[in-house]
């Protein structure tokens, strides 16, 4: 039960380059946090740096309000699971689980006591006189998460724990994490770049874009609320659409087709104009714009439609429908959204330009 | 999985196998089966006259209290260099892995010994334990220790011993480091977290982890004391003062071309071929089993 807080936390290494920026995170007692982002953010340098695993070049991190920087990772109270389960593949699971707490000096009878209790929460019962090699994928993790429970960590460290795992047994272990989670409500730190885990474990999800926060959110907020073009196209799959669009006094305008609103908060000139997929109705009656569909993947429940804007300028985009939806390529369909659905963003600094409070919706669209 | 090659022609794969075959015929083979057929006759030393004597030569040797000390000197030696110089290599090839800066340098070094001559490295090692001029020595006398090889039976010992160990730790070395490199970094980080120092890491994951290696470098050792050495103790004690530094090869060599007793010399390269046979089974029985996860 603890909190952790990273303040003005940066890594540089000695070859100059800057993994992470000085970042500032509070994590609350019991939270599951999730931090996301492409390859390169630096948020596994910045999980391994919790973990005392990389030195932190400046700043503070506080577990439980005591500065933990220049304690070793056994001192730290804290346990990790690995990407590759990184299992003592010498000893059996029994003695796996046990060595923490060995080394910690815990009383024989006590320790038998923890890992026998763990191996019955993660079934593990049956295999706790076999070596590593003798086990499966999904079992050599939970062994994993195994080890991390019995020491009664103030923290736990996930690095990517799925990401070896084929994608059935992905989908079985996010929900027993988060279940686990839940359970013993021990804090949790947990990196992906898989933005469905992401969505999915996070209480409190942390978008990171080379070394920096771009937005801290409960994950639907994200979703709903993008702080920037990175994070609008990060979160969300397919990616939301990005388009280069024109505030005018009457609305916004695609190309030379106009959006109606009003703007009379807003700047004029150039933006960045961002709707989902998921988010763009075919509309046979006063669309917005037309697009001729190029491409089309069925997923089942959804059909992907890949198209692209009719006119000069034309503009690539992906609009979600129903499984079942009839479309030949070709076709020349119309779309149109609704104001909610918009999301602007600055044209030079791509951060969110917030629309929603200071105007009064036209809920008609009109093709102008 | 490799599925076994079928040849066209009948005669390929003979031909093929023809060049290791001739040199196992001709280096091993016979003169080992001669070596067998010498150690049951009994020649005068100028090769004019021989005869079939059986056994004899060797319930001689085992009759001979030298030929038993030998026995004796060899396991002290080949022990004493084979534990040695697998703990010095163990000892630098992890603080190998820990160096940061210079570490080519320090691995250079370290291997360099492998490449000089054994008459080179005795000849060096004499120099630096000389009872007159040797730098060693002097440095021993400081402490107290009239360092006197010559006469000293247990000092030639211990001269050997470490001139034979000088030039196997850099093999060692090598194969130690490989293998520790070959200990992902992840187990080190997971035990480190789970409260383990680098001392108590080293001990109850990395080396658990190279147990494989040890035990093949345990093995090479042995054979290496056994029979690399000579050209060590020739150069620097020629097996004296007394017998003292008289291992079986230097026996061997001893008896049949100075002593020119070639029947017991032969039944003794017999007997020490009969030892590498077992080594070389124990070695496969063991080190193919050993692996230990």
């Amino acid at each position: 039960m603890s909190t952790v807080t990273l303040s003005n936390i940066a890594k540089a290494y000695p070859n100059g380059y800057q993994a992470v920026h000085k970042l500032n995170l509070d994590i609350q007692d019991g939270e599951m946090v999730v931090l996301v982002g492409p390859s390169g953010c630096g948020k596994s340098t910045l999980l391994r740096m919790i973990a005392g695993l990389e030195e932190i070049t400046s700043g503070e991190l506080t577990i439980d309000g005591s500065i933990v920087n220049h304690l070793e990772p056994g001192e730290r109270d804290i346990a990790m699971v690995f990407q590759n389960y990184a299992l003592y593949p010498h000893m059996t699971i029994y003695n796996n689980m046990a060595y923490g707490l060995r080394n910690r000096k815990t009383p024989k009878a006590e320790i038998h006591r923890l890992v026998t209790e763990a191996a019955e929460m993660l079934e593990l019962s049956e295999l706790l006189e076999r070596k590593p090699k003798e086990l499966s994928g999904g079992q050599k993790q939970r062994v994993a998460m195994g080890r991390a429970i019995v020491r009664e960590p103030k923290v736990f460290l996930f690095d990517e724990p799925l990401s070896n795992l084929d994608a059935k047994l992905r989908v079985q272990m996010r929900l027993q994490i988060k279940k686990l989670q839940r359970r013993l409500g021990t804090t949790s730190i947990y990196v992906t770049h898989d933005q469905v885990e992401a969505m999915t474990l996070a209480d409190k999800l942390v978008v990171l874009n080379k070394g920096n926060v771009e937005q801290v959110g409960r994950p639907i907020e994200i979703y709903d609320r993008p702080a920037s073009v990175f994070v609008a196209t990060f979160i969300g799959s397919p990616s939301m659409n990005i388009f280069d669009a024109n505030i005018i006094s009457q609305g916004v305008k695609l190309g030379n087709l106009l959006y109606k609103f009003n703007t009379q908060y807003l700047k004029i000139g150039g933006v960045k104009l961002g709707i989902r997929p998921e988010h763009l109705q075919v509309t046979k009656t006063n669309p917005w714009f037309e697009v001729e569909v190029e491409l089309i993947e069925a997923l089942g429940a959804d059909l992907l439609v890949y198209c692209r804007t009719t006119g000069e300028h034309s503009q690539n985009l992906v609009v979600r429908v129903d499984g079942h939806s009839q479309f030949k390529l070709g076709d020349v369909i119309g779309l149109t959204t609704k104001l909610e659905h918009l999301h602007l963003f600055d044209a030079t600094t791509s951060k969110r330009i917030h629309i929603e409070n200071n105007v009064q919706p036209i809920t008609e669209a009109i093709y102008a | 999985m490799s599925s076994p090659v079928i040849f066209k022609n009948r005669y390929l794969p003979y031909a093929l196998i023809a060049p290791q075959l001739l040199i196992t015929i001709v280096f091993f083979i016979l003169p080992a089966g001669q070596a067998i057929f010498q150690s049951a006759q009994l020649e005068d030393a100028f090769g004019l006259s021989r005869e079939f004597v059986g056994l004899e030569n060797f319930i001689n040797l085992f009759n001979d209290s030298y030929y038993l000390e030998s026995f004796f000197t060899t396991l002290k030696f080949s022990v004493s260099v084979a534990v040695l110089a697998l703990v010095c290599a163990l000892i630098l090839s992890a603080f190998a892995e820990h160096i940061v800066r210079g570490a080519t340098f320090y691995r250079t070094f370290l291997i360099w010994p492998y490449a000089v001559a054994p008459v080179v490295a005795g000849s060096l090692w004499l120099f630096l334990f000389d009872p007159s001029i040797g730098v060693v020595t002097d440095m021993l006398e400081w402490f107290g220790i009239n360092w006197n090889p010559t006469l000293n039976g247990d000092h030639a010992m211990w001269m050997v011993i470490i001139t034979s160990t000088w030039k196997q730790i850099s093999y060692n070395f090598l194969f130690f480091l490989a293998a520790l490199q070959s200990v992902p970094k992840s187990l080190h980080e997971a035990a480190a977290i789970d409260g383990s120092g680098p001392i108590k890491r080293f001990i109850t994951i990395s080396f658990p982890l190279i147990s494989p290696t040890s035990f093949f470098l345990l093995v090479i050792n042995f054979v290496y004391a056994f029979f690399d050495t000579f050209a060590v103790i020739h150069a620097m004690t020629q097996g004296g003062p007394g017998n003292s530094t008289s291992t079986l090869v230097y026996k061997v060599y001893n008896d049949g071309f100075i002593g020119l007793d070639l029947g017991s010399s032969a039944a003794q390269s017999v007997i020490l071929m009969v030892l590498v046979a077992l080594l070389t089974v124990f070695q496969f029985k063991y080190v193919e089993k050993k692996v230990a996860y």
